[in-house]
């Protein structure tokens, strides 16, 4: 920012700051503005929740259709895409899908952090779910979950090389699943701060610029739509592809 | 048969029907002739105010069966559904979407090859060709990830025939 009101930086509202300085054994476990953020996600989403279920009327007031509909949501795509079985994993899917959901449209409002916008807290969360498919699929199939890798009908010739390769490809689960979430959060709201700040630049100008802001501003306000829309479909993506890894975990076999 | 018989959907535990037709006789549609008595009622309140009066489930069965026969309806409906919300995704927005998903499970493929030929190498002493090989390798899981993620190969656990369902939902 430099002092300078006209110019904006569009990478500044990532920037960490530390609220309650902590360090234990040298490392440095700060609560942070991104942490509050988090927790206030948290409490949001669980409260929210659990505010709308507690009346349990048989016909549902409008917290409680959302709250269901959330449900239904998250399990119907549980069970499509991991069965019956898979619904045992349903309150750690609904989990994730509600706190990424709460930190994507937080990350609406302004001043706020997007927490899922840095790669850290993205990629923290896409390890969980792959050690817990790895951890999962060795507890419920034993070696059987290495069928994984083995694809039926292969050339005994070919096996090491389709093997490995299939390794490989499982490896990459995490980078691609974190990447994804935090790369679509990241570029979206640099973008929507770029264009902000077309519109911030021009104005400063005088009454040729006021004109010629009016196409940002437009931009801007379209942009703030549409981020919406990614904020809920990353969160559903996200849930979504631990669906399908889940899955893995559950029927290895091929 | 002289009496008409009052019509009901289905005479079934979750049927909701007038307070009046407790113990009497009522004709399901679904199953043509096939009469039943309908056998107890129960009201359903919010508060004072009675909202509902039906029939109390009694048979879980019943209500399996019937649930299953909702989940066939549901499901011959279904693919429609999706084909309908995939050509609606076909957005600019949902292009960059693609291009981001693609090149990321490309880029993760190449990274991790590369990396796991550097720790062999380090750890074996065998540089520089843990890297080379694994680098390759890495290109190739990299381009399996792309054509995974396009719905262009199965799955990894899906059985072919319901591969498609799954790789079709696969953003």
């Amino acid at each position: 920012m430099a002092g300078d009101p006209t110019k904006v930086d569009p990478i500044h509202q990532f920037h960490i700051n530390t609220l309650i300085p902590i360090e234990v054994g040298g490392y440095d476990i700060s609560f942070t503005n991104s942490s509050l953020l988090m927790v206030i996600s948290v409490v949001l989403a669980g409260g929210f929740l659990f505010l709308a279920t507690s009346s349990r009327g048989i016909v549902p007031g409008r917290a409680q259709s959302i709250s269901e509909i959330l449900y239904e949501f998250i399990a119907s795509m549980l069970r499509d895409s991991a069965g019956s079985q898979g619904m045992k994993f349903f309150p750690f899917v609904f989990t994730l899908f509600m706190f990424i959901l709460v930190a994507n449209l937080l990350g609406m409002f302004p001043y706020f952090i997007t927490v899922t916008s840095h790669l850290i807290v993205t990629a923290a969360l896409a390890v969980v779910v792959f050690l817990m498919v790895l951890i999962a699929g060795l507890w419920r199939n034993g070696l059987g979950f290495f069928k994984l890798f083995v694809p039926s009908g292969i050339p005994v010739v070919l096996m090491p090389l389709v093997v490995a390769i299939e390794v490989i490809s499982f490896l990459t689960r995490p980078i691609s699943h974190s990447v994804r979430l935090f790369a679509n959060m990241l570029a979206g709201h640099i973008t929507l701060k770029v264009f902000s700040g077309f519109v911030v630049s021009l104005t400063s100008m005088g009454a040729v610029g006021f004109v010629g802001a009016i196409l940002p501003l437009g931009m801007a306000v379209g942009l703030t739509a549409l981020e919406f829309l990614i904020a809920f479909l990353q969160a559903y993506v996200f849930a979504m592809l631990t669906c399908i890894y889940i899955n893995d975990a559950i029927h290895p076999g091929h | 048969m002289g009496r008409t018989l009052p019509q009901l959907d289905w005479v079934g535990p979750t049927n909701y029907v007038a307070r009046d037709f407790a113990g009497k006789q009522a004709v399901s549609l679904d199953r043509g002739r096939n009469s039943r008595v309908v056998e107890r009622t129960v009201e359903v309140k919010q508060g004072k105010i009675p909202v509902l009066v039906g029939l109390r489930p009694v048979n879980d069965e019943e209500f399996e069966r019937r649930r299953r026969r909702l989940d066939e309806a549901l499901a011959e409906r279904r693919p429609q559904r999706q084909a309908d919300e995939q050509q609606g995704r076909k957005g600019s927005a949902a292009g960059y979407a693609v291009a981001l998903r693609l090149s990321s499970e490309f880029i993760a493929g190449i990274l991790v090859g590369t990396g796991i030929g550097w720790l062999i190498d380090r750890l074996a002493g065998t540089s520089p060709w843990g890297l080379i090989i694994f680098f390759l390798l890495g290109f190739c899981a990299g381009v399996l990830n792309v054509l995974r993620s396009a719905g262009l190969v199965a799955e990894p656990g899906t059985k072919s025939a319901d591969g498609e369902g799954s790789s079709g939902k696969h953003e």
